[in-house]
């Protein structure tokens, strides 16, 4: 896997996440990934419901969205969490050919969608946007896009 | 892998299999016409929209691996690695041609698909090189709607910061539309949206750039940041847009110069002159490139084109016409009961005034039911380009295997036929051209030293010929060698070697669709095997068509497929042999005549007459039905089955009669002497005679019934 310099919150600690996948494997993949961000994985979710209470628990950066889950489905769960927290970050994680779950979830209040199989560059790209001004790159060295 | 959670996924999906069929015979027309001109960017634009096609389509489906080679392999179609790879970009094209049927049919039997590594391998081969990456630059025109100028007029009026915003979309993206929501968002967030185009929230696949008009407080560089989303965003212009009260002339003067007549925006430049209205126009580029925007119109008036071209066409399912089919036949019974009641009406009553109006009603009738019936026929022809048009890959690639050089040539390709007649025919087809490249056509060398061009022809043609369809399948080799194929049949038992001699030129010629038995010495692993042209025979059989063959040593060989028109209605003969009512196909009848006992000869334990100059061999249809009744005076209807004549025997002539064939299950029927039956307007049953089989069983009976 690439390396990539670390991305921290601005008050230096390690962004917390909260990964929500139907699928154990979609998850540690997810997982592995931010951790080499230098992420922190705060909570996981299987499922739409546990995803909002993990939220409420943990109260994370960010949250990594599968689309289609069991009981739940990601957009009502991502529409749910914004209610209730409207500064969270949502990224939708989805297949192609859901564009209608992803147009509906932007709508809901997500802020970005990442296309399954997830590559890490672009999920890197996508998670520094959305953090914006509230993640610094780590390394004094990495150099700005 | 669904991706639809109701029924009509599957019916989606086999949609998607059809449309992706004919994407993939499009792809390998459009990469054979690559290979040849590999420089042409048009060709190559068209193989790149193609398999973008696809990629969408399947992507949809959920059928990602297919979708993401399908997105590997446009990402190289680029005129730069065009340039660079010359034909082996074509090569790629049809392996992935190839590579995407299979994975198609593997979908279609819910397997796992196989994971094209030769494509891939292929695919990272050509760009090993890496091509400079021209992207081109993102140009905004900032066109609003009329509404949208006010709006943005008015907030400018009131001192507000306007930024006009330009994204050109990642090519790669693959959710335009929700690349285009989160545009929306991310613009939402920086301020206040005052005007967007395209207005629509999906993205059509050709449209690359989004312009946008917003009200911020924020500054331009805090936006531009802002709007900079990765995996979505390709490229973001942000210009601060400033109050601007141009001349209308000059307004239009810019306007023109800015967009390429795309109509309603001119449109829009004319209203603004009418109205004087307080215009907001940024021309970014006042010389801009007129050549890329001319290319993007190009490409829209070309969408615009497909979809109303999709429009008049409708997709029926085949079953659907069929069933009409079927009532048209039902109502071409119910007429001829009709008629037949009006004619005894005439014969009871023949001065009755009713008479008359009656028969107009009548006439009327059938021309309106005749039009009917050829209309409805009509829905279910379709060219034999279909067809045809598969074919040149087909010889391209056999060619290449085996070292030849062939051109395919086609004619006729307008020629209709009907559609379940054509699906037939493609596999006897595919397996003729085949044989005719693998063992027709002679290697380069063999062609020099004969005197003949090294490129070897292959010619399809097809024509009517009265009710039936001819297809010829022509090829310019060494034609069939008659003394190999006698020794070869001799060889297997086939024919007794003093056979030989009696047999006529198409017998020998007939002898090439005996199972088992190939001219070929060697077994190919594209034909060879002698059993394809056995298949070739049973499928025209089935079709109430033949095969017939001409060829002459050392020029070539034509293959000639005939087949009805349709396979529903046929004109027949009709006639009675004892009391039975049969019926032939009218276009195998050659003549009616008349013989009587004495005219006949027993020449090798057949009965023949002897018909202007020639031999007929006869065929007495009451041997079928175990009653001797000779009569002295008899019919003998003149047939033609491939190449050969029969004269069948028969007692009365009943008429000529347009039937409509009802086909009798396997259960109902345990001969395949009848082919079908009919209903006559009385509603007689009259069985449809299989020539092709009343030949070899009655031909057969008379040789058992010689020895025994």
């Amino acid at each position: 896997m690439d390396t990539f310099p670390i991305l921290i919150r601005k008050d230096g600690k390690p962004i917390r996440y909260l990964v929500v996948d139907d699928s154990v494997f979609a998850r540690k993949n997810v997982a592995k990934m931010v951790e080499s961000f230098g992420g922190e994985i705060v909570g996981e979710a299987g499922d739409g419901c546990t995803a909002i209470t993990e939220f409420d628990r943990t109260t994370p950066d960010m949250v990594l969205m599968d689309i289609t889950m069991p009981q739940m489905e990601g957009i009502e769960a991502a529409e749910r969490i914004v209610r209730a927290h409207p500064d969270a970050r949502i990224v939708m994680v989805s297949s192609v050919g859901y564009q209608e779950n992803i147009v509906a979830a932007l709508q809901k209040g997500a802020r970005h969608f990442v296309q399954k199989p997830v590559k890490s560059e672009i999920l890197y790209e996508v998670i520094k946007y959305v953090m914006g001004d509230d993640a610094v790159v780590a390394t004094p060295a990495a150099q700005e896009s | 892998m669904t991706f639809f959670p109701d029924d009509r996924a599957s019916e989606l999906r086999e949609l998607f299999f059809e449309t992706a069929t004919e994407l993939l015979q499009t792809l390998n027309e459009e990469g054979l016409e690559l290979e040849k001109r590999p420089e042409d960017g048009e060709v190559l634009r068209r193989v790149r929209r193609t398999v973008h096609t696809l990629k969408g389509d399947s992507a949809a489906c959920g059928y990602t691996e297919l979708s993401e080679l399908a997105h590997a392999l446009e990402d190289v179609l680029k005129p730069e690695v065009a340039a660079l790879s010359k034909q082996a970009l074509a090569e790629v094209v049809l392996i992935a041609a190839d590579t995407f049927s299979s994975m198609l049919s593997a979908y279609r039997g819910s397997l796992q698909p196989p994971a094209g590594e030769e494509l891939k391998q292929q695919i990272l081969s050509l760009t090993r090189k890496p091509a400079s990456n021209v992207r081109y630059k993102l140009q905004a025109r900032f066109v609003w709607s009329e509404y949208e100028q006010i709006v943005v007029a008015d907030a400018l009026g009131r001192g507000e910061n306007v930024y006009n915003v330009a994204f050109s979309i990642e090519p790669q993206c693959p959710m335009r539309g929700a690349a285009m929501q989160l545009i929306r968002n991310v613009l939402q967030d920086c301020g206040r949206l005052l005007a967007m185009a395209p207005d629509q929230s999906t993205l059509s696949n050709d449209l690359d750039v989004v312009e946008a008009a917003i009200s911020s407080e924020n500054s331009e560089e805090w936006i531009t940041r802002k709007c900079r989303i990765p995996s979505v965003i390709a490229e973001v212009l942000v210009q601060r847009a400033t109050h601007r009260q141009e001349q209308p002339e000059d307004l239009l003067d810019i306007v023109k110069h800015v967009t390429t007549p795309v109509e309603d925006e001119t449109e829009v430049a004319i209203h603004a002159e009418e109205t004087h209205a307080p215009a907001v126009e940024v021309a970014p580029e006042p010389a801009a490139p007129p050549v890329a925007n001319a290319a993007t119109a190009a490409a829209d008036s070309q969408s615009t084109s497909f979809a109303s071209m999709s429009e008049t066409l409708l997709r029926v399912d085949a079953e659907k016409i069929d069933s009409v089919l079927n009532l048209v036949g039902e109502l071409i019974i119910a007429k001829s009961m009709l008629h037949q009641a009006i004619n005894e009406f005439d014969r009871k009553y023949p001065k009755d005034p009713l008479k008359m109006r009656f028969s107009d009603a009548m006439a009327f009738q059938a021309r309106i039911m005749n039009d009917l019936q050829k209309s409805v026929m009509k829905i279910r022809m379709v060219p034999v380009e279909h067809l045809f048009r598969r074919f040149p890959r087909v010889v391209r690639d056999v060619a290449k295997s085996c070292g030849k050089e062939v051109n395919l040539a086609v004619t006729g390709q307008d020629t209709d036929l009907d559609k379940s007649i054509l699906d037939m025919l493609a596999e006897p087809l595919a397996h003729l051209v085949r044989n005719a490249v693998d063992h027709g056509i002679e290697s380069p060398a063999e062609r020099i030293n004969q005197g003949k061009p090294a490129q070897g022809t292959v010619t399809l043609d097809a024509y009517h010929q009265g009710n039936q369809i001819i297809i010829e399948v022509t090829d310019d080799g060494h034609g069939i060698d008659r003394d190999r194929l006698i020794a070869k049949a001799v060889e297997r038992g086939l024919l007794k070697a003093g056979d030989a001699a009696v047999l006529g030129e198409a017998d020998i010629n007939n002898l090439v669709f005996h199972p088992g038995l190939s001219t070929a010495d060697q077994v190919t692993a594209i034909s060879g095997r002698g059993v394809g042209m056995d298949v070739v025979k049973t499928v025209l059989e089935k079709l109430k068509g033949s095969v017939s063959i001409r060829t002459t040593p050392g020029k070539g060989t034509t293959f000639f497929l005939k087949v009805p028109l349709t396979l529903a209605i046929i004109k027949a003969l009709l006639f009675r042999v004892g009391d039975r009512l049969y019926a032939v196909p009218l276009a195998s009848v050659m003549e009616i005549t008349r013989t009587t006992h004495g005219a006949l000869h027993r020449v090798d334990n057949q009965d023949v007459m002897q018909l202007r100059n020639e031999v007929l061999m006869l065929l007495h249809l009451h041997r079928l039905q175990k009653e001797p009744a000779e009569k002295d005076k008899m019919f003998v209807v003149v047939i033609s089955t491939g190449e050969r004549k029969f004269g069948l025997v028969v007692d009365h002539l009943v008429g000529e009669e347009e039937l409509v064939i009802k086909a009798m299950d396997d259960h109902l029927v345990a001969t395949d002497l009848v082919s079908g039956a009919s209903i006559l307007g009385d509603g007689t049953v009259v069985l449809i005679l299989n020539l092709s089989s009343v030949v070899t069983k009655l031909g057969r009976l008379q040789m058992v019934g010689a020895t025994a």
